[in-house]
């Protein structure tokens, strides 16, 4: 029973359900997981504990019937096999015991977050918010968060043991479905139910992993970019900034620019905005008049952008909160006001025409506003919290509910009509946001919104920002934007700007931020002049502008690609060819990520004497054999040798230059060549595997004493079976112990079982774990005591040293 | 030349390719590497196996012009040569994978022997039986009976041929005088060592396999008794066997990279040794602390050989990458024998030669030039000369200039298609002509390439492969009569250029699917030999043949599709009808003729008739000046040359693929 949910036009795209393999409890959690879902991805794993939970009681019911507590199964999370998905399982607990892989993860994770943010904030200044593509919509991404929650999900399992552990294996076992879906999503190659390679699924879900930084980085660098650039534009536009607002300007205005102006301002405006609706402006005048806001705009957004970004990764998550709670009331809102724009441009009467020209007046003017609402919705975060948050979440999200619905392309349409608007360049982007938000405002009449904001200064006790913006929104529900406004608000910061100019030369204190704050200050002294005293505002200025240079610096300076896939498990090698005629070599060097080492040495030219001689430690010898494999160019295969000029016999030789963190080793168990025609078959040979491998490095003395360059074993996955489509996998891990983990990870990190089992070896398989101590491990492993399950095909070694000291 | 290597393209599926060398009639000096040299002390001759496929037999008492004779049979490099039945029979190996056996003193090849699949890399001589052995990199070696060989006729051509598989390729070979014992050196890094009873009709037998050495084994010495082995391998070591106990029983570290050449003593107490590191020494087997740097080469190496003197070795040739040989002294080397581990600060004892045999240069870089006649190259003293493929000439030598300035100032706007390949293994340019390209190269004139043909042809087009054929085969009688498509017979056209009659051609066969090539290699000039005429009427591929003897030469010429819009463009997609189709070697003039005729005037002057028949010429000269004064075309906004034709149009300024697009612009004068 397949069920397609398609999300609504809130959450970022159509989530697919496939089909569950636990028939059991598959009905009726089928329409929970998916709001659980939605949720997940809007509140960006922070309010993850119930969301997990819910999806655990899933399990959970499914326990309860059959409960004897008998003996309590190992605190170690366990993976749910849902039909012969023991590959994606094993592979899935080795790399959750891989040295680094968590924190790496976590970090990724975060950043998708951050950019996902940010992006959420660009879009909302773009023209085409149209077309938003939410950043799930790139599955390698999704893959990313999906691995994230699965292991966080794994992660509390750990913590709550002692409520949830029983007898039953079941009680510690996650579902790893929805990662299953992506990956078949990604790679129909694992649809179906048949058994797969462990090691082609491994390499694949590493090379999304690593597809998803490359992706995210590009996303995170394509919206930086469409951010106000911090160095270039400082004093171009301040000096713009100047000689316009001189120009505006008729007489100085005094320091205290915060006071009585302010209010005189607002007082003017809404004066003018009066004699706007009456007498309507002839086209020509408001034309004029909107150049000039614009150009000065177009200053002004530079700075208001950024604002409005750095804003946004606390924004955007109560906006989403607010959303589904809105949704309905939103749908209502919108269809209203399109409708009614829609006839307003038509008509053309007078009165549409007024309505028209305040539209674009009354757009600056908001858009004003709503910086200055940015800018304290900014500060609230970082003052306070609670109600506030929704409050201005809430604000957010209308907006971004406007854009997306593309309402604001009759007022563009508008704006078009202008030569004006063409010059608006990045701010109308600003400016269509503020329109959109301000013509929800000022055209649902029945006060959907302007309910909410009303109500909303009510929350906001303190807020008086929040007045500020609905201030300007209830009176612009009559029209009521002024060009008055727009005159006054650049004409303040002048004074500011000189002291700015100083201010501006450290980097810290941008002009973005002083301008926001001259922008902020003068809404809020003009909105609430009771309560705004001109000292508090200046005191949350400040406040504002380290504040929000600290988040600068945290998010857009970090346009670093994270690569710690590569940083983990690439090595690099070098390919040598020697002409055997005049004996130059060729270097080329190639990355690796694994290393596939043949079971069954063919017996070649090269093999010697020697080497039989020490059976023994044959697997070791074929491991290092595996490492300095010569092929020949011979025959009709000749190398054209540069020196020689001539086609010549030639060696090829791999080298391993720099080796990674993390050694994969594949053993090639499965060959073409061995088994029937077509038929890929199984070598079963015994290998004995070493707990810690010898240094690699062709550049290094052949005892190389370094102990960074010993690998040591810290999982195996094995294959139990005759054939690659059939049998069983499970995977080994080692648990390790704190010094060898190197870095105690911060607390939110993702974490393993690491305090309960230190040292020792958890034997994973699907939704059972075991665990051995490590005398024990070993003599499995060397077949004295029982042995391992299946036989070894994949070993995992890590670099002899604590991570901290991997060169990441 | 040797297409071996490369990998035959179509299995079963004969594939045929006519190369030429471009060189002068006689070459005087080795032009590249030496090999191999072997010293024939009654004579005093000394012949010098070159990997430009010219073995070379010099007088060594004279040091003035010691150039005798040059040995041509080879086509590709000669890797090994041994001197046998007193100097009157050398055998040679090449990397053109056969052996062929030489009358030395008359410097006539005598036979051929092709049972080597591969190259052939190193031969070994038994002088007490007359036994040579060969092997190579296709892992066999082959016992010879050098008397036999040297009774070979063209009808008694049996040989008995024994012969050994090694599990990888050979690159040594050593045999004791009594040819008993037979020792191999291979990238297997062991030495193989084989018992071989001349009357054994088991061939040998394999009786060890010598290990230690840690790379491929290039150089070995047995001595006379078969005891003993010495070898020099790529490891840089030399290590000495006893073959009594199996067992390494010394190992030599006198060079600091590779070992590739070695000698010793008729007594087996001093290894001369030279290798990578260009340095010769002399080694004291039992004492390997007395040694003596004897001289230090510019260049790699490859080959030393003894030469007696009164009592012992008093003199020995040096072979090295480089085409000069050198004779060093090897007298008071034995008062100087000490031990020095320092290899850095040892001084060698010598440090002039006795005698130099000079060596030409070698061509090291090419350049084909736009027009695809003309080659520029550089060898290895940085000269850098001028060539003509047609004419398979040197054009001029310029000296020690910049290559890179030379191919910037020959840079010609015109595109012709690929026709030829160029090959430089031997040092000397090698030309090779394959059917899927050969007949590619279309040209309008002739002229600008270096050639004057006669006043008919000036204004043909003229395809260069085709011409190049009919000159190459010049005096084979079947190309000088056509045989048209009735059978009739008729007399071909006159040639439009000539190659030197010294120019070495090759039929180059490959016909199966092993590399194995089978090749025809004659001189321009015996083309009309009884002999070579009927070897030529089999080896001439059909291709080739179709437009020598047969007037068959497919007048298809490739045809270019573009568009003609006016400028500026008015951005419109051009409707399908407006795609024309002409020759791509039509020039811009001819357009523009067109745009003029066709297009401009066909609206102005529709109603206007042309002059009558007399003054047709005249009209049409005049059409074109017109054309010319009125309308430009342009493409990518570029104005374009009126002689410009339209393939080099699309090659150097439309750089794109699909139809090339033009736009013609009146000019107002």
């Amino acid at each position: 029973a397949s069920v397609m949910v398609i999300a609504d036009a809130e959450s970022p795209g159509p989530l697919k359900k496939r089909p569950r393999l636990s028939l059991k409890v598959q009905k009726n959690n089928e329409s929970k997981d998916v709001k659980v879902g939605k949720e997940e991805t809007d509140q960006g794993g922070e309010k993850g504990k119930e969301v997990f939970e819910e999806e655990n009681d899933v399990i959970e019911r499914d326990l309860n019937k059959e409960e004897n507590s008998k003996s309590v199964v190992p605190a170690a999370a366990s993976l749910e096999n849902l039909g012969n998905t023991c590959f994606l399982n094993s592979v899935l607990q080795v790399l959750r015991y891989t040295p680094g892989f968590l924190p790496g993860l976590e970090l990724l994770y975060q950043e998708i977050i951050q950019v996902e943010k940010l992006r959420k904030q660009d879009v909302l200044n773009k023209e085409d918010a149209g077309v938003f593509e939410p950043l799930e919509s790139n599955k390698s991404i999704h893959l990313v968060k999906d691995l994230y929650r699965l292991y966080k999900n794994m992660e509390q399992r750990e913590e709550n043991h002692e409520e949830k552990a029983t007898s039953d294996v079941m009680s510690m076992a996650v579902k790893p479905q929805k990662l299953l879906n992506i990956i078949r999503e990604l790679n129909p190659m694992f649809e179906g139910y048949l058994q797969h390679d462990a090691q082609e699924l491994l390499r694949c879900v590493l090379s999304y992993l690593q597809d998803s930084e490359k992706d995210l980085f590009n996303i995170k660098k394509n919206v930086l970019e469409k951010l106000p650039n911090k160095e270039v534009p400082k004093n171009v536009i301040m000096d713009r900034f100047l000689s316009k607002c001189a120009r505006l300007k008729s007489e100085n205005q005094p320091q205290n620019v915060f006071h009585q102006p302010d209010i005189l301002d607002q007082i003017e405006q809404s004066e003018a905005a009066k004699t706007s609706i009456t007498q309507t402006t002839t086209p020509v005048e408001a034309d004029t008049a909107c150049l000039a806001q614009e150009e000065v705009f177009k200053m002004e957004n530079v700075p208001n952008s950024k604002l409005r970004t750095t804003r946004t990764p606390r924004g955007k998550k109560q906006s989403e909160e607010q959303k589904s709670n809105q949704k309905t009331k939103q749908a209502l809102k919108q269809n209203t006001p399109r409708s009614r724009k829609g006839c307003d441009e038509p008509d053309g009467t007078t009165e549409s025409k007024g309505v028209e020209c305040n539209g674009r007046r009354k757009n600056t003017e908001t858009g004003t506003s709503e910086v200055s609402d940015s800018g304290t919705g900014e500060e609230k975060m970082e003052t306070d919290c609670g109600d506030n948050k929704t409050v201005n979440g809430k604000v957010n999200g209308e907006s971004g509910k406007k854009d997306k619905n593309g309402k604001q392309q009759t007022i563009l349409g508008m704006f078009q009509n202008q030569k004006a608007g063409k010059r608006l360049g990045m701010s109308r982007t600003i400016l269509r946001n503020s329109t959109a938000k301000s013509g929800a405002a000022c055209q649902t009449s029945d006060g959907l919104v302007n309910g909410h904001c009303r109500d909303e200064p009510g929350l906001g006790k303190t807020e008086d920002v929040v007045k500020c913006k609905s201030a300007p929104a209830l009176a612009n529900g009559v029209v009521s934007g002024s060009p008055s406004k727009n005159q006054s608000s650049p004409r303040k910061p002048v004074v500011k700007l000189e002291k700015c100019d100083r201010v501006c030369n450290s980097p810290l204190k941008s002009v973005s931020a002083q301008l926001a704050t001259q922008k902020l200050s003068p809404c809020k002294s003009g909105s609430s002049p009771s309560k705004g005293s001109p000292r508090d505002a200046k005191q949350r200025l400040d406040f504002v502008v380290t504040s929000e240079n600290k988040v600068l610096n945290s998010i857009n300076l970090k346009a670093i690609k994270t690569n710690f896939i590569e940083d983990l498990f690439l090595g690099k090698m070098m390919l040598r060819t020697k002409c055997c005629e005049c004996e130059n070599c060729r270097e080329r060097i190639e990355d690796f990520h694994d290393i596939s080492v043949p079971v069954r040495v063919e017996k070649t030219e090269e093999s010697d004497d020697e080497e039989k001689e020490e059976d023994s430690d044959s697997c070791l010898r074929k491991l290092m054999f595996a490492f300095t494999e010569v092929e020949r160019l011979r025959d009709d295969n000749k190398y054209f040798c540069d020196t020689c000029l001539s086609h010549v016999e030639a060696e090829r030789s791999l080298h391993y230059q720099g080796l990674p963190n993390i050694l994969t080793l594949h053993l090639k168990r499965f060959s073409t060549s061995s088994g029937m025609f077509g038929y890929v078959s199984k070598i079963n040979d015994h290998v004995s595997i070493p707990l810690s491998l010898p240094c690699l490095r062709y550049k290094c003395p052949s005892p190389c004493s370094r102990p960074d360059h010993r690998y040591l074993l810290y999982a195996i996955i094995t294959h139990a079976g005759v054939t690659l489509t059939s049998g069983h996998y499970l995977s080994y891990v080692h648990v390790p112990s704190n010094q060898v983990q190197g870095r105690e990870s911060p607390r939110h990190f993702l974490s393993t079982p690491t305090r309960r089992y230190p040292g020792q070896w958890l034997e994973c398989d699907d939704e059972t774990v075991r665990v051995h101590d490590e005398e024990s491990f070993l003599g499995m492993l060397q077949g004295e005591e029982g042995s391992l399950m299946g036989t070894p095909y994949v070993l995992f070694y890590h670099r002899n040293t604590p991570v901290s000291t991997w060169s990441v | 030349m040797s297409s071996l290597g490369r990998g035959s393209v179509g299995q079963g599926k004969k594939k045929v390719q006519i190369s030429f060398i471009i060189r002068d009639e006689v070459e005087k000096y080795n032009r590249s590497g030496v090999n191999a040299i072997q010293h024939d002390p009654d004579l005093k001759r000394l012949y010098s196996a070159g990997r430009d496929s010219i073995i070379r037999i010099w007088d060594t008492r004279t040091k003035k012009d010691p150039y005798l004779k040059s040995m041509e049979h080879h086509i590709d490099w000669v890797n090994d040569i041994v001197l046998c039945c007193r100097g009157r029979i050398m055998l040679s190996a090449s990397s053109d994978s056969t052996i062929k056996v030489w009358n030395a003193h008359e410097g006539t090849c005598m036979a051929t022997l092709r049972p080597h699949r591969d190259y052939v890399k190193c031969l070994a001589y038994a002088k007490d039986v007359e036994v040579v052995a060969s092997a190579g990199l296709d892992k066999t070696i082959y016992l010879w009976d050098v008397e036999e060989l040297a009774a070979l006729t063209s009808t008694n051509n049996n040989v008995k041929e024994s012969k050994v598989h090694e599990k990888s390729s050979i690159y040594s070979l050593a045999i004791n005088p009594p040819g008993t014992i037979l020792a191999c050196g291979s990238t297997e890094k062991a030495v193989g060592v084989y018992s071989v009873g001349v009357m054994d009709t088991r061939g040998p037998q394999d009786i060890m396999r010598l290990k230690g050495h840690t790379d491929n084994v290039r150089a070995l010495v047995l001595n006379r008794d078969g005891t003993q082995c010495l070898s020099g391998s790529s490891d840089g070591t030399i290590r000495l066997w006893s073959l009594g106990q199996q067992r390494c029983v010394a190992t030599y570290r006198v060079h600091d990279d590779s070992v590739w050449a070695l000698q010793a003593n008729e007594s087996f107490t001093t290894v001369y040794s030279g290798g990578r590191d260009r340095r010769v020494w002399a080694t004291d087997l039992l004492n390997p602390d007395y040694r003596t740097l004897i001289c230090e080469e510019k260049s790699p190496i490859l080959k030393l050989e003894l030469v007696k003197g009164d009592t012992d070795y008093d003199s020995m040739w040096v072979a090295t990458t480089d085409s000069t040989i050198k004779n060093w002294s090897l007298k008071n080397i034995q008062k100087r024998l000490s031990g020095e581990y320092d290899n850095e600060n040892i001084k060698p004892v010598y440090t002039q030669p006795n005698s130099t045999i000079k060596g030409g240069s070698s061509i090291r870089q090419y350049h084909v030039l736009n027009d695809k006649c003309h080659i520029l190259t550089k060898d290895t003293e940085n000269n850098v000369a001028l060539w003509n493929v047609l004419s398979a000439r040197l054009i001029e030598n310029l000296g020690k200039v910049s290559f890179e300035e030379e191919i910037k100032k020959r840079f010609k706007m015109v595109h012709v298609p690929h026709w030829f390949t160029v090959d430089l293994k031997i040092g000397l340019l090698t030309i090779h002509l394959d059917e899927s390209d050969v007949f590619s190269a279309w040209v309008s004139s002739i002229r600008d390439l270096g050639i004057n043909p006669p006043s008919e042809w000036e204004d043909c087009k003229i395809n260069l492969g085709q011409q190049l054929l009919r000159a190459l085969f010049e005096h084979w009688p079947k190309s000088h009569m056509y045989e048209n498509q009735d059978g009739m017979r008729e007399m071909a056209d006159p040639l439009l250029f000539s190659v030197p009659e010294h120019t070495p051609i090759l039929i180059n066969t490959c016909d199966d699917g092993h590399g194995r090539a089978h090749f025809h290699p004659f001189l321009c000039r015996d083309a009309d030999k009884e002999t070579q005429q009927k070897c030529l009427n089999e080896e001439v591929p059909s291709w080739a043949a179709e437009v020598l003897a047969h007037k068959n030469m497919s007048q298809t010429v490739t045809k270019i599709a573009f568009f003609l819009l006016q400028y500026p463009n008015s951005g419109i997609k051009t409707a399908p009808k407006d795609r024309l189709s002409a020759s791509d070697m039509i020039q811009v003039r001819k357009v523009i003729e067109h745009v003029y005729e066709k297009v401009l005037r066909q609206g102005v002057e529709n109603g206007h008739q042309s002059g009558e028949s007399g003054d047709h010429e005249k009209e049409a000269q005049d059409i074109s000046k017109l054309a010319a004064e009125k309308v430009e075309l342009l493409c990518n906004d570029q104005v374009l040359d009126a002689n410009m034709d339209l393939r080099t149009v699309k090659h150097f300024i439309w750089k794109q693929s699909g139809d090339l697009t033009l736009h013609y612009r009146l000019l107002n004068r």
